[in-house]
């Protein structure tokens, strides 16, 4: 069943594999117009910009194009400094759990990522975020 | 046959036509980084050959191609192996790879005739 309020998700990887699992695994879930998914990170700020993102699924190491440095990006942006951040990573390694933390990301998923652990954290982080919005207003 | 009346196929076919576009996108965006591994490799560009092998390894894993996940995983990994060990290695991976490929199309082409 399909949330009942839209959330605007931001995926960004290089990989249209990894975009399209992205894909198949939250349609069920979520509204499709609603998935903006980006392969590059010009078009994933252009979305951050024109959109009102409600959480970011990032991939941290990309071939061209740096993960880091779009959510170090975010993280000084007045808008999108408070947009959830879910990291995915090909790899467990110490550097980006050490990097997640400095960040203060959210989460951190292994590809290929697991369906409902995702869908369960897309809830969770923008439930919070939206208390968190209620409080400071 | 879409409805025999115990089996409406048309919801299987829906989920058939998935994974026959999964596998079309896997082997295009594979082509490209198996190709860019072998250049980096001729250029003894050994980071842009891990960055590559790292591409590799994660979509490997999304569709569970597991020979070429392991192998790529190697490449990128912190072992310092020395040309001759990585040489061997990116032949490997290209071998995998395109044993990997026979696989897939064979399975992809079942699928197209099956949703026939």
């Amino acid at each position: 069943m399909k949330s009942s309020n839209n959330i605007n998700i931001l995926i960004v990887d290089d990989s249209p594999v990894a975009l399209f699992d992205f894909k198949f695994k939250l349609k069920e879930s979520f509204d499709k117009d609603c998935i903006f998914v980006m392969d590059n990170i010009p078009d994933a700020k252009d979305v951050l910009e024109k959109q009102n993102i409600n959480v970011a699924i990032i991939d941290l190491m990309m071939p061209e194009e740096n993960g880091a440095d779009l959510i170090s990006e975010m993280k000084l942006h007045d808008r999108w400094m408070h947009i959830p951040v879910i990291i995915v990573t090909g790899t467990g390694s110490n550097s980006v759990l050490e990097y997640g933390f400095s960040q203060h990301v959210y989460a951190y998923l292994h590809k290929p990522v697991d369906e409902k652990e995702l869908i369960r954290l897309i809830k969770e982080c923008t439930m919070e975020s939206n208390q968190t919005k209620i409080k400071s207003t | 046959m879409t409805d025999t009346g115990i089996l409406d196929k048309t919801q299987l076919n829906k989920y058939r036509n998935q994974i026959v576009k999964l596998i079309s996108i896997y082997m295009v965006e594979n082509d490209i980084s198996n190709h860019n591994i072998c250049v980096a490799w001729e250029k003894r560009d050994r980071k842009e050959l891990k960055q590559w092998a790292h591409k590799m390894a994660g979509s490997a894993k999304t569709i569970g191609a597991k020979k070429v996940h392991d192998i790529a995983l190697k490449i990128e990994g912190e072992k310092n192996y020395n040309d001759q060990e990585l040489s061997a290695l990116v032949d490997q991976l290209n071998d995998a790879y395109q044993q990997l490929k026979f696989y897939i199309n064979a399975e992809k082409h079942y699928l197209i005739r099956r949703s026939a």
